[in-house]
């Protein structure tokens, strides 16, 4: 059973990761992380492709399992959605993120 | 570099439950976590045979556009087309996935891109053309995206949400790569008397491969709803090429259509010589070592 105080830690932890190629901002600074729930014992996170082709979602995919791992999360489903498309907009607009523009 | 910053590299070389990243074998499947039934009332052979028709487009194109690194005349260049090269792999990538899906044989993206020969693939004669020089990418790659963007901006409205959502996803790219052709088209037809000559030569090599792009579709004439018929897209597609030409000083090319094989053209599996020098570069490695590992 992940509590409520357990799926916020999960969620904080997602939110951490960093992106493989730009690793001065988060998957969640890029909008590329879309959820972090739970489906009865286990922890669904839900993730977008920046586009098409991005080589960086298996690693992206990894790095979440790991840390979250580490955290104490055995059962992690890593789910990639495709719809809404990641656009720019989605990106925050974290004082971190020193990057114009990357579409 | 902090803790974090090299955690992220790290991760690249441990061992996972797909670390066999090699061709042929081992890949995430692109379309992992997404629900793979085909809807109620849809033809799954006609949506088996319409995903593969839109991802060979993208693959044998993406390949052709590969050829070009290392040669580009500029590193900006270079690195665009690049891009646009990958995007258009993502694309195939997810177009076979979802007709290995609506197929239900269990074969894979790898199995249809490595596995299938030259008669098999669906792709327009358009997607196999060998540029012989940068204005012919740049003409080649205007038809081909604003054809595409067209073709993608109704299919993001499909009855199939797999392939609705590819669409409105790939739809924002060949945007990009529309806009970074037709500025090329404009700055080589407005430029100097050479280029203006190069690009309107290089269209007229385009031109006769255009006609197939709208040629009636017996697989989407199956699938109503799901698919988009190609003679609708006509009227869009020109109105953008005219208004580009129209900028770039350049004359619409008369000239007749690719002549067709008895009857058929490259989504029948017909298609020019070039293909099987192309197919035999993508296949041969993964042929020669079926599911090996690194």
């Amino acid at each position: 059973m992940v509590t409520a105080a357990g799926l916020a830690a999960a969620r904080a932890v997602a939110a951490a990761v960093p992106d493989p190629e730009l690793p001065m901002v988060t998957v969640a600074d890029l909008g590329i992380l879309r959820d972090v729930a739970t489906e009865g014992e286990r922890l669904v996170v839900t993730i977008t492709p920046t586009y098409s082709g991005c080589p960086a979602l298996r690693e992206i995919a990894h790095d979440l399992r790991r840390r979250l791992a580490a955290s104490g999360f055995a059962g992690v489903d890593v789910r990639t959605a495709l719809a809404p498309a990641w656009s720019a907009a989605t990106m925050l607009s974290s004082p971190r993120l020193l990057v114009r523009r990357m579409t | 570099m902090t803790e974090d910053e090299f955690a992220a590299y790290q991760s690249l070389s441990e061992e996972t439950e797909d670390h066999r990243w090699a061709f042929g074998t081992g890949f995430t499947d692109p379309l992992e976590g997404i629900d793979a039934s085909v809807p109620d009332g849809v033809d799954a052979a006609a949506l088996t045979g319409y995903c593969l028709a839109l991802g060979d487009d993208a693959l044998i194109y993406s390949h052709r556009l590969q050829q070009w690194m290392t040669r580009m005349p500029e590193l900006e260049e270079e690195t665009a087309l690049a891009n646009i090269a990958l995007d258009l792999l993502g694309q195939a990538r997810m177009l076979l996935a979802r007709a290995g899906q609506a197929e239900g044989r269990s074969r894979r993206e790898d199995d249809l891109a490595f596995f299938r020969d030259e008669h098999e693939f669906r792709s327009v004669r358009l997607a196999e053309h060998t540029d012989a020089d940068f204005a012919q990418l740049a003409g080649r790659l205007l038809v081909f995206s604003a054809w595409r963007l067209a073709l993608f901006g109704r299919l993001a409205a499909s009855a199939d949400p797999v392939l609705a959502a590819i669409a409105a996803k790939g739809a924002n790219e060949l945007a990009y790569h529309r806009d970074y052709a037709a500025q090329w088209v404009i700055r080589l037809g407005d430029g100097t008397p050479l280029s203006h000559d190069k690009m309107a030569a290089a269209l007229g090599v385009i031109w006769p491969l255009t006609d197939e792009l709208f040629r009636a579709d017996p697989v989407a004439a199956r699938l109503p709803g799901v698919a988009a018929d190609p003679a609708e897209l006509r009227a869009e597609v020109d109105a953008v090429l005219d208004a580009v030409l129209d900028a770039a000083t350049l004359d619409r090319p008369q000239g007749a259509p690719l002549a067709r094989v008895a009857g058929k053209t490259g989504r029948d599996g017909v298609h020019t010589e070039p293909f099987g020098y192309l197919l035999a570069e993508l296949q041969s490695v993964a042929r020669a070592h079926p599911d090996a590992t690194w």
